[in-house]
């Protein structure tokens, strides 16, 4: 079974700048695939070449293993959730979801089952006959995905669907939009710069930056795992620690970081090695007192309570770490000015390429 | 309702409101009043008295004006007058529709210009206006005369001299709405339309048309009412051998000293331009053919 996307070494510049340079993905058919990455990383552009609505200046794009750059949007079997929207104002609401029917020439009797049956599925039936400055942000953004869905697409392809709305709702609708597809089975690809949403939804993540594809992967893997210190930094909020490599030991490197020694599995490097490692704040251990049990002294900067967890800053001789402890019972609680025990388990310590 | 907003002029006394409604628009109601509608209203009451033998006007109601207009003359039917109308209003759809079959692709060329070269897109444009339109003709007359290279080989000489220098003269007021409403474009809706999978012609019908329908309707009202009454370009490029609505005013209140039917055929031609208007705004009222 061929991919439903596969790009080799897609390039784009606008200009000097190089939206894209030279992006390889394969994307299975019915997975949910985000793209990540800050704005002007080239996720959009991405987008806009696999919907036919932009032209990359090299490499090759298949849509279920055929080649599709010489196959104009409107014959691409894809459709798209605009950022805008881009409802058309001057039709109902019915009427924009019915309108790739129409393109399509689909049987006039067949449109209106399929408009109805699509319009419950997204759960608009009662706005057909609205026109779109009638309705709110939530429910064009619902119209939008009713008119995409409609035309059964083999991809479906979303430009930050839920950026133009309020946190509630689009905590809701990624729910909601996720469930949707795997009741649909459609591919779908998502672009957002919003970590947590794409951790939230997606089967699988592409984080990008600078038009460049910086790792791909599971969401939890590319957060536990991150490859670059890119990803490491862009997804959740990590610490970055500067270390020595000892010596190697077969697939390990045993390391010198500011909490003491550590051996990490990692192919490259040599003693003498200077190496970046990160490390999670929830991964911290953080004990009162002395340093008896384990790792170093560190002093408590600051404190910021957030209901379900506590953030500290903690510094350990020049540097500053951060740190966060769940609050539940039995979980110590700290002062600014503490001194406290900080130690780091091994495992959780990544290499990062350098 | 705002709360803390004031509303415009909430603060002022009934009289003084009165006072200034009365400066602000009073000038130009007067103006209108008194140099449009009553003028008006003078000719409406013409057009329905008879004429007497020495051109005076003799106030006994007839509709002896409009059965002529219509063609049923003191000397049975003819068709003079309908086809004077008729062909005033060819002359005036068919210069709108070659402004408009010009000045579309031109509104949508300049609005893809970069900013500076737009400006002085926009500038050619209307430079003609810098030039009196007698000149202008007087030009064109040069260029498109029966012997001159052109008009040899073109099928109808003397139509094309005709409708080269209305188009001439009326596009600006076709190109200048189009291109406002071209600007305005949001093409996110056109590339929607591809994306679900509409060919280049249903995108321009479907996502691109609707936008720019209000500048097209101005732009067809500004080029066909004037050029429906416009007689000098026809009269200098066309031979003056045929008469049209603008002219057979004139000659009614001119050299003919007919003015009750210089009035009923100014009233006619009035009626038809509201009939065209009221038609054109109709149209936009309402809402797009259902599909569902």
């Amino acid at each position: 079974m061929s991919a439903a996307i596969e790009t080799q070494n897609l390039t784009r510049r606008f200009g000097a700048v190089a939206a894209l340079d030279g992006v390889s993905l394969s994307i299975a058919k019915g997975e949910f695939f985000s793209l990540l990455g800050p704005s002007g990383c080239g996720k959009t552009t991405l987008l806009r070449i696999i919907a036919g609505l932009e032209t990359p200046d090299g490499g090759t794009l298949q849509l279920n293993g055929n080649d599709a750059l010489g196959v104009p949007a409107h014959r691409r079997p894809v459709n798209t959730v605009f950022q805008s929207y881009a409802l058309f104002p001057h039709m109902t609401v019915a009427e924009n979801v019915a309108f790739g029917l129409k393109m399509k020439k689909v049987p006039r009797t067949e449109i209106p089952k399929r408009v109805q049956r699509v319009m419950e599925l997204v759960d608009i039936a009662g706005l057909s006959g609205r026109r779109p400055s009638q309705i709110s942000g939530g429910q064009k953004q619902r119209v939008a995905l009713a008119r995409a869905l409609v035309n059964e697409p083999e991809i479906l392809l979303l430009d930050e669907p839920l950026g133009a709305l309020d946190l509630k709702l689009r905590k809701q609708l990624q729910i909601e939009l996720r469930q949707l597809q795997r009741r649909v089975g459609i591919t779908f690809v998502y672009v957002t710069h919003d970590q947590e949403e794409a951790m939230a939804m997606s089967d699988r993540i592409a984080v990008m930056n600078h038009g460049r594809i910086e790792q791909i992967g599971p969401p939890d893997q590319v957060y536990d795992r991150p490859g670059t210190r890119f990803t490491a930094e862009f997804l959740g909020s990590c610490n970055i620690l500067e270390a020595t490599v000892q010596s190697r030991q077969g697939e390990t490197l045993l390391v010198k970081t500011p909490f003491g020694e550590a051996s990490v599995n990692w192919a490259g490097g040599a003693g003498g090695d200077s190496v970046l490692l990160t490390v999670r704040p929830e991964n911290f251990l953080l004990r009162e007192g002395a340093t008896a049990g384990g790792g170093v002294c560190g002093k408590v900067v600051s404190i910021v309570y957030n209901g379900s967890q506590t953030h500290y800053e903690i510094q350990v001789s020049e540097l500053t770490f951060k740190a966060v402890l769940v609050n539940a019972h039995g979980v110590g609680k700290f002062q600014v000015g503490d001194e406290v025990a900080v130690s780091v388990p091994s495992a959780a310590l990544r290499m990062l390429q350098t | 309702m705002n709360q803390q907003g004031i509303q415009f002029g909430e603060h002022l006394t009934p009289s003084r409101r009165r006072w200034r409604i009365f400066l602000t628009i009073g000038p130009g109601f007067f103006w209108v009043i008194l140099f449009l509608i009553i003028p008006l209203m003078a000719i409406a009451a013409i057009s329905f008295f008879a004429r007497g033998p020495y051109g005076e006007i003799q106030p006994s109601l007839t509709l002896g004006n409009y059965k002529r207009l219509a063609g049923f003359g003191d000397f049975g039917f003819d068709p003079l007058y309908p086809s004077v109308m008729w062909r005033s209003v060819l002359l005036g759809g068919g210069t709108a529709i070659f402004c408009l079959g010009t000045g579309l692709p031109l509104a949508f060329f300049i609005s893809g210009l970069k900013v500076r070269w737009k400006n002085v897109a926009l500038t050619l444009v209307v430079i003609p206006f810098w030039t009196n339109l007698l000149i202008r003709t007087y030009a064109w007359q040069i260029l498109l005369a029966p012997e001159s290279p052109l008009s040899r080989v073109a099928p109808y000489p003397g139509a094309l001299a005709v409708f080269v220098g209305m188009v001439c003269d009326y596009l600006p007021f076709m190109v200048l709405p189009l291109y406002a409403s071209v600007e305005k474009l949001d093409w996110s809706l056109a590339e929607a339309a591809a994306d679900l999978g509409a060919n280049g012609l249903n995108v321009f019908r479907h996502a691109i048309l609707p936008q720019i329908k209000p500048g097209l309707i101005a732009g067809m009202v500004l080029v066909f009412l004037p050029a429906t009454g416009q007689f000098v370009i026809p009269d200098l490029l066309g031979g003056a051998k045929t008469m049209l609505l603008g002219n057979a005013i004139q000659q009614q209140f001119g050299s003919s000293r007919d003015w009750p039917f210089g009035a009923a055929i100014a009233m006619v031609s009035l009626a038809l331009m509201l009939a065209g208007l009221w038609f054109l705004n109709r149209r936009r009222a309402e809402p797009p053919p259902g599909i569902i």
